[in-house]
């Protein structure tokens, strides 16, 4: 496991604490390296063959690969322990950041620095976060267990640090650094001097594009007060300049024509159909004329084998990823076309997962993510 | 100091179950968070006997106060891994029974491999 590093806003954990933490994260590491490939030994081995016997027939999508391969007794094997795994990230952080929240507030508060935060305690929490816990994190990422709570940002910064294996750097920020990178790489010239991030949770890529252009007015929305409450502190603690408030992107209170550019990190895949098509309007709508946008998002469907297309499917049945699934086949160009985006102007960018610096943390160093981008 | 706060310890959301019987799930949740609370035993030893070794004696502060070096962070996943492997050595087996291999390589290259023969 890479340390991660200790801004002041971390919540430190004791000695049993980070001993329960390392097991989880070697843990998901033997998961991932060990057991996890016998899912694709064991298809090809037995489950395919069966399949191929009774139907005369290769499976001809994921689905009915999903019929067959949940019955497999590996893969229940597999699947039950990759479940537990993913409660036991959330378990062995919660400790850590309850004993320290009221020190973590209070540090909060203390800390000096840029940016701002306001808070909307009456926006209303869509059903597609509140319907169920995403990625299984106790209270999701909108929950709130008190005044000036910040424990959901807490437990997520260091929560998905383990979740992703330390695949984020040893900042946590990788998929800032891997957007950032590569918009500077395709529009080298471009000027920008106001940026929304939509979806921001605590703000780990925006403030990350903060310090590398510290020129540009920053903002930031999300859901979460917690998070954003934690971020604000965290952008401070790492000297980044962002404005954080607590708005829905569907329908945020910018006025029209605000940025020039409007970015997202592995936000689409968190939210419904409906939501989608409305903050591709918005974004729309923010934009200025000639401004840009850029979500960065999780794989689709399309160019996947059926077997490799049931196994990214996973989270969506067993981790409360719902609409990834639906995403997953969605016809991005139409969505944005309908918001009013240019078609001419809509690509989808096979994104590399290696940093502009040449750091490759995925274990997989071709993997790359979809970046979805449209001019106004 | 502030009063303690609390947070919710359980997820919300539809709880899957893989086997046919979901008590299977659950036990299999034990013996993972048993797996997990032992290896936290296994460093508290292991912190007391380097500090006993260093210092000859030993306070509970010490104890807590511990912090893992590169070198004793490495032993510790070495040690961890090895551990993980011998728990759940049935399993392996069981995967290694699957197709025969000298090493398992990345997901993509056996995908590829298996796909043309």
């Amino acid at each position: 496991m890479i340390p991660q590093v200790m801004h002041p806003m971390f919540a430190k954990p004791v000695h049993d604490e980070a001993a329960r933490q390392g097991f989880v994260n070697d843990f998901r590491v033997h998961l991932a390296s060990q057991i996890f490939p016998g899912n694709i030994q064991g298809y090809f081995k037995r489950v395919l063959p069966a399949f191929v016997k009774e139907n005369k027939r290769e499976p001809k999508d994921r689905h009915e690969v999903r019929r067959v391969m949940t019955k497999d007794p590996y893969y229940q094997l597999w699947s039950a322990m990759q479940r537990s795994s993913q409660e036991m990230i959330w378990d062995s952080v919660i400790d850590s950041v309850e004993r320290q929240l009221p020190d973590l507030i209070a540090k909060a508060a203390a800390l000096k620095g840029k940016g701002s935060l306001t808070i909307d305690p009456k926006l209303e929490i869509p059903r597609y976060n509140t319907a169920a816990d995403i990625h299984l994190q106790p209270g999701a990422y909108h929950g709130e267990a008190g005044q000036n709570d910040l424990s959901a940002g807490a437990i997520y910064d260091r929560g998905t640090f383990i979740y992703s294996m330390g695949a984020l750097g040893e900042h946590n920020d990788g998929l800032g650094r891997i957007l950032h990178g590569f918009f500077r790489k395709q529009w080298p010239d471009r000027k920008i001097e106001r940026v929304l991030d939509m979806g921001c949770t605590i703000g780990g890529s925006v403030s990350y594009w903060s310090q590398k252009e510290p020129n540009v007015e920053f903002h930031a929305v999300d859901l979460g007060a917690a998070c954003l409450r934690y971020g604000h502190a965290r952008a401070k603690a790492v000297g980044a300049n962002v404005h954080f408030s607590q708005q829905n992107a569907e329908k945020t209170n910018f006025p029209d024509a605000s940025f020039d550019l409007v970015t997202s990190h592995i936000l689409l895949h968190e939210t419904s159909r409906p939501a989608i098509h409305n903050i591709m309007k918005e974004c729309h709508r923010l934009l200025k004329p000639g401004g840009l946008m850029l979500h960065l998002d999780l794989p689709q469907a399309a160019g996947q084998s059926p077997l490799e297309g049931f196994l990214w499917e996973w989270e969506v049945y067993n981790n409360n990823e719902h609409f990834y699934g639906q995403l997953r086949e969605l016809d991005v160009a139409e969505v944005c076309a309908k918001a009013g985006f240019d078609k001419a102007t809509f690509k989808i960018h096979q994104v590399s997962s290696t940093w502009d610096d040449g750091q490759t943390p995925y274990s997989d160093e071709n993997f790359t993510f979809p970046v979805y981008t449209a001019e106004k | 100091m502030a009063e303690p706060i609390k947070i919710r310890p359980v997820n919300r959301g539809k709880r899957p179950h893989f086997f046919d019987d979901p008590a299977i799930d659950q036990l299999f949740a034990i013996v993972m968070a048993m797996s997990a609370e032992l290896s936290v035993l296994w460093d508290r030893v292991d912190t007391t006997e380097r500090l006993l070794d260093q210092k000859g004696t030993l306070s509970r502060a010490d104890i807590e106060a511990f912090r893992p070096d590169e070198k004793v962070h490495t032993e510790r996943t070495e040690r961890r891994n090895a551990y993980i492997d011998r728990i759940f050595r049935i399993i392996r087996e069981e995967r290694d029974s699957l197709v025969a291999h000298d090493k398992m390589t990345e997901y993509r290259e056996l995908m590829d491999d298996l796909s043309k023969n």
